[in-house]
């Protein structure tokens, strides 16, 4: 196929000349180009497409396989719900920054080599972080700046790597590579960067609260799940994943539970998510690798959707912070309700659409022998529903009353967040359409009775233990302030020391050079005062003299030849 | 309460959940959540689960570790934040936290004001009144009965 007509040439296309249409135009564009993508990615089918040849490297711009079709797909679908979404947007910074972003993020996972992953890596870096910046204020130019050094990091890690794998192998097919080669370690890394692995995650839990309404709902679909769908491509069964992924589906937990701004919290739950994803990616059985693409299909509309349902509520009230908010039930039903969907979709409530793709990983992890992780993930569900399923519509529409009373959201934000929610509950309620889509052929059957038991007792008492801590008082109240994490250390620590350590090193050289400066002066101080009229140096040399230091050098030079 | 001199105002879908403002009703729903987790905690008496990992098929495993491991990240997570929380301008200006979100991306506007204003029901002790309508809504002085 031609190369301008794959999926990820026609939205860059669009991007471009999207600056040059009227403003609903835009808008429309920005619906219809992901409707052209998907088009285009089926009428193209299996097969490697848009080969080119560069410099003598042969690029394979669009492999549609499985694996990488239903990726392109629910990053199609999430390019179309949050087009609906943020259909009052006027900025064409951001839309253009959103197509640019969808666009490249479906190149990555089409790319059928290493060079061409390179170039749209890069791409989903330098589009989204538009995405911050277009809020426009001091602070989020900061965040964007921490966020793209980040992103490029992981970039300029990525290339390196696939220098290395090169030079070692001479191929840049993107298949699996295993970690086997200091190459593919930092590939490894990069991929972790931007997957969000435990001590490299900070980037997101910074970024994506500092978006644009709309912008945070873009965000949330792309980055960390093209790199989720690299870690299945290149790094599938890797054993050590399998440990990430469950550190990373714990840790969050704690900190989005106790954090006050609800899209930073989602921001957590997002990376706690990825856990799961990981956890499958590391087992990497076809039942696992299933649940990972299944869990990132499923998480992406239910993330989606809870961005949504925050995104509204901050549109409509200028805060997302749970300390400000409370009561907005009564005049944001519509908003609250969508919300209460996500909400049990990614608490993986039986007939919602995390409990079809969450227990293939759950299965996938007990099958294997990988109890302790089984026990991770558990308790990993459990968190889930603390602060995805209760904090977030518990502290906005309900508990204390906050006395506002925001309109409902607008009617196009109402659509999205109504198609999302429908999407979830039917992929909860017939997971066979989502089943179809799967790399492996499946034959798994969620609705069991034993599966949606647990699955209930699990949650019900996890909600009775909610009901008793509010009770009881134990449960933290919402408190305005911000929480470490280990990004304290680049924000904080290293500016902090970063001048002492200047001034030191400063003041420590211009020491050195001063002692130096002064060794020379008194040099050139002897050296003159010998010099003068009558001092040593200018008087006459008698031969006598001049003989005596001859002989006294050859003895010199006579001594210095015996000595062996 | 900063409506308490007046009758409060809901959308129509929200007169389902008004129960939420009554703590009667919610003391209900709360006892039939009882009611519901101690029918699960019974089903494992007379169902035998397929265990997949050790331990797994113990009666009540999967109710206690909800329970328990709800608690624990709770109570964790509290203990938590007296070593890590900081103020809210802890990293400003180079952060968005303190910031205010800039009018020209939002559209603040009240229920009262808003397109839907014309249809909100007027609602008194978490039960709607008849012949409501926000914008017109009479002062009635309404403090008892809200948590």
């Amino acid at each position: 196929m031609n190369l301008v007509l794959t999926p990820p040439f026609l939205y860059l296309l669009a991007a471009a000349a999207l600056p040059f249409l009227p403003a609903r135009a835009r808008a429309m564009v920005l619906l219809g180009v992901p409707l052209a993508g998907l088009a285009s990615l089926y009428a193209m089918g299996p097969g490697l497409h848009a080969g080119v040849a560069v410099v003598g490297f042969e690029l394979e711009f669009a492999r549609v396989d499985k694996l990488s079709t239903i990726f392109a797909v629910i990053f199609s679908f999430a390019a179309f719900l949050s087009g609906i979404y943020a259909w009052h947007v006027r900025d064409t910074v951001q839309q253009v920054a959103t197509l640019a972003y969808a666009g490249s993020a479906i190149g990555g996972v089409l790319a059928g080599d290493l060079i061409s992953l390179f170039l749209w890596w890069e791409g989903t870096a330098v589009a989204s972080v538009l995405l911050i910046w277009a809020r426009r204020t001091p602070g989020a130019y900061a965040t964007g700046m921490r966020y793209l050094i980040i992103q490029v990091l992981s970039g300029m890690l990525l290339l390196v790597g696939l220098l290395v794998h090169f030079h070692d192998t001479g191929s840049i097919a993107f298949e699996h590579l295993g970690l086997v080669s200091p190459g593919t370690l930092l590939m490894f890394l990069a991929f972790g960067i931007k997957c969000a692995f435990p001590l490299m995650h900070n980037w997101l839990q910074d970024s994506y609260p500092a978006a644009t309404v709309t912008g945070t709902v873009v965000l949330s679909a792309f980055t960390t799940k093209m790199a989720v769908y690299t870690l299945a491509r290149g790094y599938a069964g890797t054993e050590i994943l399998v440990y990430i992924g469950a550190v990373m589906t714990l840790f969050p937990i704690f900190f989005a539970e106790i954090e006050n701004d609800l899209r930073r919290v989602l921001a957590y739950s997002l990376n706690n998510q990825l856990g799961f994803m990981v956890v499958g990616v590391g087992i990497g059985t076809p039942l696992a690798l299933n649940g990972t693409a299944a869990h990132a299909f499923c998480h992406i509309l239910y993330k989606a959707l809870l961005f949504m349902s925050v995104g509204a509520v901050l549109y409509r009230t200028g805060t997302s912070k749970a300390s400000e908010l409370g009561g907005l039930y009564k005049t944001m039903p519509v908003t609250m309700v969508c919300c209460l969907v996500g909400a049990a979709s990614i608490s993986a409530f039986p007939l919602f659409s995390g409990f079809v793709s969450k227990s293939l990983i759950l299965s996938a992890s007990a099958e294997n022998g990988y109890y302790l992780v089984w026990g991770a993930l558990l308790i990993a569900s459990a968190g889930v529903l603390s602060h995805s399923g209760i904090k977030i519509p518990y502290f906005t529409f309900f508990a204390h009353d906050s006395g506002k009373r925001p309109a409902e959201a607008p009617a196009h934000m109402q659509i999205a967040m109504i198609v999302t929610a429908v999407a979830c509950v039917a992929i909860g309620v017939f997971p066979g359409l989502l089943y179809a889509l799967l790399p492996h052929q499946v034959d798994y059957h969620p609705y069991t009775v034993d599966h949606v038991l647990v699955q209930m007792q699990l949650l019900c008492f996890a909600l009775l233990a909610f009901v008793f801590l509010m009770r009881s008082g134990l449960h933290p109240p919402e408190v305005r302030g911000v929480n470490l994490d280990s990004d304290v250390v680049y924000r904080k620590f290293v500016p902090s020391v970063l001048p002492g350590v200047v001034a030191a090193v400063t003041s420590a050289d211009r020491a050195l050079r001063g002692a130096a400066l002064a060794m020379l002066g008194g040099v050139f101080g002897g050296v003159a005062r010998l010099s003068r009229p009558g001092a040593a140096l200018a008087r006459g040399w008698s031969v006598n003299s001049m003989m005596f230091v001859v002989i006294v050098v050859m003895c010199a030079v006579l001594v210095l030849n015996l000595i062996p | 309460m900063k409506r308490d001199a007046q009758d409060d105002i809901a959308a129509p879908l929200a007169r389902w959940f008004l129960w939420a403002d009554s703590p009667v009703r919610v003391q209900r729903v709360i006892l039939g959540l009882g009611a519901l987790c101690a029918v699960l905690f019974l089903f494992d008496l007379f169902w035998h689960r397929h265990a997949y990992v050790p331990g797994e098929g113990l009666w009540g495993f999967h109710a206690i570790a909800g329970f328990v491991s709800f608690t624990a990240i709770v109570l964790g997570a509290k203990s938590l934040r007296t070593l890590i929380l900081r103020t809210e301008d802890y990293y400003a200006p180079r952060a968005v936290d303190t910031e205010t979100y800039p009018g020209a991306g939002l559209d603040r506007v009240d229920a009262r004001d808003g397109p839907d204003a014309a249809e909100l029901l007027s609602v008194r002790d978490g039960a709607v009144r008849e012949g409501g309508g926000g914008r017109h809504a009479s002062a009635v002085a309404d403090v008892e009965n809200r948590p």
